[in-house]
C-alpha cells in the first residue's frame, strides 16, 4: 500500500459557488449594491407606510451591506450575494408586506406594544 | 413598379420641399437663398443646442465637482482635484458606487463596473467622462457658443474657489 493512499487528503480543491477570485466577488457585491440603490425610489413608494425617506433608505441599505463587511470567504460572499438578490426580487415584486420590509431597518421597532389600559385591551379584543 | 414610383415621389417630395420658396414675411427661418449665403456662418457660429448638449471641459469639471461636494460623506473643504477618494476623503467602495450612480443620473449615461473600479480621484472621473464625450481640455468646440463657454468657465471658477 502506497503512502499517499494511507494518508487522508485534507486539502481539497473547493468548487466555487459563483466567483473564482476576490475581485469577481467584490464586483458582484458592488453590482448588487447598485441595483438596490436604483430601486430606492420604488421601495419608498411600494412600502410607503414605513415612512422612509430616500437618504434614510440609502443608510439602511448600506447598513445591511456593512453588516457582512468582515466576511472574507469567497463562497460565503457568493451565498450572501445570492441571498441579497433573492431579497431584492421579493422587495421589488412586492412579495413582502410593510412590516417584512421594515425588518431591514434596525431603527424600526416592529414589535407591537401590548395594550396596557383597560380600553386599549378592549379595542384589541381582550 | 407603381409602388416604387409612389415611394420615389414621396421621397423626392420631402427632398424638394426646401426648394420651394414661399413668401413668408413673418417667418423667422431663413429662406433658401439666405441659407446658401450664410451656410458657413450658420454651421460655425450658431450654437446648435437643439441637437444635444455640447459638453466642454470646464462644464464637465464643474458638474462632477458639484456632485462630489453635494455628496454628504465628503468634506467639501478638503475636496481637491487630486484628493484620493479612499485614502484622503475616507470613502469606501460602496460610497464610490453611490457616486457613480449619481454621475450616471447627472450625465444620463451608464458607467460600467469595470470603468468605475478605476475611479480613484475626481480627476480620473473627469478624465473618463471627457474621453467618453470626446472633450479635450484646451479645444473648445466652435458650435458650443461663446456665452455658453463663459458660463461654463465661471462655473468652473466657482467650483475651484
Amino acid at each position: 500500500m502506497s503512502l499517499s493512499a494511507r494518508i487522508p487528503q485534507t486539502l481539497k480543491q473547493v468548487r466555487p459557488v459563483l466567483s473564482v477570485d476576490h475581485a469577481e466577488a467584490k464586483r458582484r457585491v458592488l453590482n448588487l449594491y447598485k441595483i438596490w440603490l436604483r430601486q430606492i425610489p420604488y421601495i419608498r413608494i411600494d412600502y410607503i407606510k414605513n415612512n422612509w425617506t430616500e437618504p434614510r433608505l440609502r443608510d439602511v441599505i448600506k447598513e445591511n451591506f456593512m453588516r457582512n463587511k468582515d466576511v472574507t470567504d469567497i463562497r460565503a460572499i457568493d451565498l450572501l450575494v445570492v441571498r441579497g438578490q433573492m431579497d431584492f426580487v421579493e422587495t421589488a415584486e412586492i412579495w413582502r408586506q410593510q412590516h417584512n420590509a421594515a425588518v431591514f431597518d434596525s431603527t424600526k421597532n416592529t414589535y407591537k406594544k401590548k395594550p396596557a389600559s383597560f380600553l386599549e385591551r378592549f379595542y384589541e379584543g381582550h | 413598379m407603381l409602388s416604387s414610383t409612389v415611394r420615389l415621389l414621396m421621397r423626392s417630395g420631402s427632398l424638394l420641399r426646401p426648394l420651394i420658396i414661399t413668401a413668408r414675411p413673418l417667418s423667422i427661418k431663413p429662406t433658401l437663398i439666405n441659407l446658401t449665403e450664410k451656410r458657413k456662418t450658420l454651421i460655425n457660429e450658431i450654437p446648435r443646442r437643439w441637437s444635444h448638449v455640447h459638453y466642454t471641459y470646464p462644464m464637465i469639471e464643474s458638474r462632477v465637482m458639484l456632485i462630489l461636494r453635494l455628496f454628504d460623506k465628503i468634506d467639501s473643504n478638503s475636496l481637491k482635484l487630486d484628493s484620493r477618494f479612499v485614502q484622503d476623503l475616507g470613502l469606501d467602495s460602496l460610497d464610490i458606487v453611490e457616486i457613480t450612480a449619481a454621475l450616471e443620473d447627472e450625465f444620463w449615461t451608464e458607467i460600467p463596473d469595470c470603468d468605475s473600479d478605476h475611479f480613484a480621484t475626481p480627476r480620473h472621473v473627469i478624465q473618463y467622462l471627457c474621453d467618453k464625450y470626446d472633450v479635450y481640455e484646451h479645444i473648445e468646440p466652435i458650435s458650443a457658443g461663446k456665452e455658453y463657454l463663459e458660463e461654463a468657465k465661471a462655473a468652473a471658477d466657482r467650483a475651484h474657489h
